[in-house]
């Protein structure tokens, strides 16, 4: 099971739980538990996993553009670089090459510019790469900028990456001292908790709070999640 | 006040009506659920609680406008910044300045494909510096006309040589601050929802509160 449905899945059932020590009513336990785990499984997994996949992507797509160019520095050739740089990428990536093995050398490099790396460093690599085979030069000279784009944006995507870490984990610490104290007062209060648990004032109130969380989660995730890599348009679909 | 407002929408390309009728329509079904709500409970908090949140959410329903626009220009901005940096490389690469300019059109996105055209055109009918002033007018940020200047004055000389230094230096710091100031941006956007949980921490505080001042009141009316 993928780790961000067992992640969910678990937060589901913490907040039904709490939602049920702070109610006493199964019944909005269970609406709670089911709420979180519909907007988890509908929205916010889906958006993680298509995260991940471009962040790994994009460091797949830094590594193959410097490799390359490093190794046709020193080799001066095309294909023998793509050789040696193919040897260097994952499995996945091997496989998925192979398959390429009746194209020619610049149209295997130009099918990866599509849907597979559809970023703009990318497309730049490819265009220095065309000037590199008509003209030829110094490449390293000539993707001096490019590189100088590419590290930047690698930067972007290690940084922002980390950051968006950093401060769930504060932000699920914060909501977690938050929820300590329904919890708290439930049991410290308990005379009065026994009062006010029908009350319609007290019952809104913990609903509007775990919609409030949920929201929160919710805003989380996609702030988090948010990249601007160039050429990437979340709204298409990568192979 | 009411054209700008209209103006703002327009200019985000979504339909003045279509916005409007939404916003009615949630501020409507609001009211609808309290009515219904206060006719089921006689609560008067319930009126109160809808009142709020009509204000609340047309509030935050027309503020988005103004956020919205100012993200527009921002992220044009940005993207002028990444384009000119692969201007850059083009232009290193042996390119002239104009046809440089031209090879940006696919890495633009359709509102900086327009400008870049429009630059383009207007460079075909006057060689002055007038067209790159004008483009640098599109954009709400004062680095882009000292930026558009110095790419004209590598026009002269095909884009090489110590104009290029020249623009180099000063693209390298604008440049720099501005993805310096991408990773704070997103890096507030996130330290913005700490603040989530210390409202929630204040609301159960303030419910219960009120919760057990009520219990007290039933008690001291039994007294």
């Amino acid at each position: 099971m993928n780790k961000y449905y067992v992640s969910f899945v678990t937060i589901s059932l913490l907040f039904g739980g709490i939602s049920y020590l702070a109610t006493d009513n199964f019944y909005i336990a269970i609406g709670v538990f089911l709420l979180y785990l519909l907007v988890s499984i509908i929205l916010l997994v889906p958006r993680l996993k298509k995260y991940e996949l471009v962040i790994n992507r994009f460091n797949e797509c830094f590594h193959f553009v410097n490799a390359f160019i490093i190794s046709l520095s020193v080799r001066k050739v095309v294909s023998s670089s793509i050789e040696s740089v193919v040897a260097t990428m994952s499995k996945p990536f091997q496989s998925m090459f192979t398959s390429l093995k009746d194209l020619e050398d610049t149209d295997k490099l130009n099918y990866l510019s599509g849907s597979y790396y559809p970023f703009h460093i990318y497309k730049l690599f490819l265009q220095v790469i065309y000037l590199y085979q008509e003209e030829g030069g110094d490449i390293l000279k000539m993707s001096k900028h490019l590189l100088n784009e590419a590290r930047d944006s690698e930067n972007y995507a290690v940084e922002t990456s980390g950051v968006s870490k950093r401060k769930s984990i504060e932000i699920a610490i914060l909501w977690i001292i938050c929820l300590a104290i329904l919890v708290f007062m439930r049991f410290a209060l308990k005379d009065f908790f026994l009062k006010i648990k029908d009350q319609i004032l007290y019952i809104s109130a913990i609903c509007v709070l775990f919609a409030f969380a949920l929201l929160s989660l919710y805003v989380l995730v996609i702030r988090a999640t948010n990249l601007k890599l160039k050429g990437y348009n979340p709204h298409e679909k990568f192979i | 006040m009411k054209n700008s407002f209209k103006n703002k929408i327009e200019l985000l390309s979504l339909s003045y009506v279509k916005e409007m009728t939404i916003l009615l329509i949630v501020d409507l079904l609001i009211i609808g659920i309290g009515v219904v709500a206060y006719l089921y409970l006689k609560e008067i908090v319930i009126v109160i609680i809808a009142v709020i949140l009509i204000a609340v959410f047309t509030y935050l329903y027309l503020y988005r406008y103004t956020l919205l626009l100012e993200q527009k220009e921002r992220e044009l901005m940005e993207e002028l910044i990444s384009l000119i940096s692969y201007f850059e490389l083009f232009l290193s690469n042996g390119n002239t300045v104009y046809s440089s300019l031209s090879m940006l059109t696919p890495y633009a996105s359709p509102q900086m494909d327009e400008h870049l055209n429009d630059l383009l055109k207007d460079i075909d009918n006057d060689k002055s510096v007038t067209p790159f002033i004008d483009f640098s007018k599109k954009f709400k940020g004062e680095v882009v006309e000292p930026l558009m200047l110095s790419i004209y004055q590598m026009i002269d000389n095909g884009g090489q040589g110590d104009n290029f230094l020249e623009f180099d230096t000063m693209f390298s710091s604008i440049s720099k601050e501005y993805k310096t100031s991408k990773i704070d941006r997103h890096k507030k956007k996130l330290e913005s929802l700490t603040n989530w949980p210390l409202f929630a921490s204040g609301f159960i505080t303030i419910s219960l509160s009120i919760s057990i001042i009520a219990v007290i009141g039933d008690y001291i009316n039994v007294i």
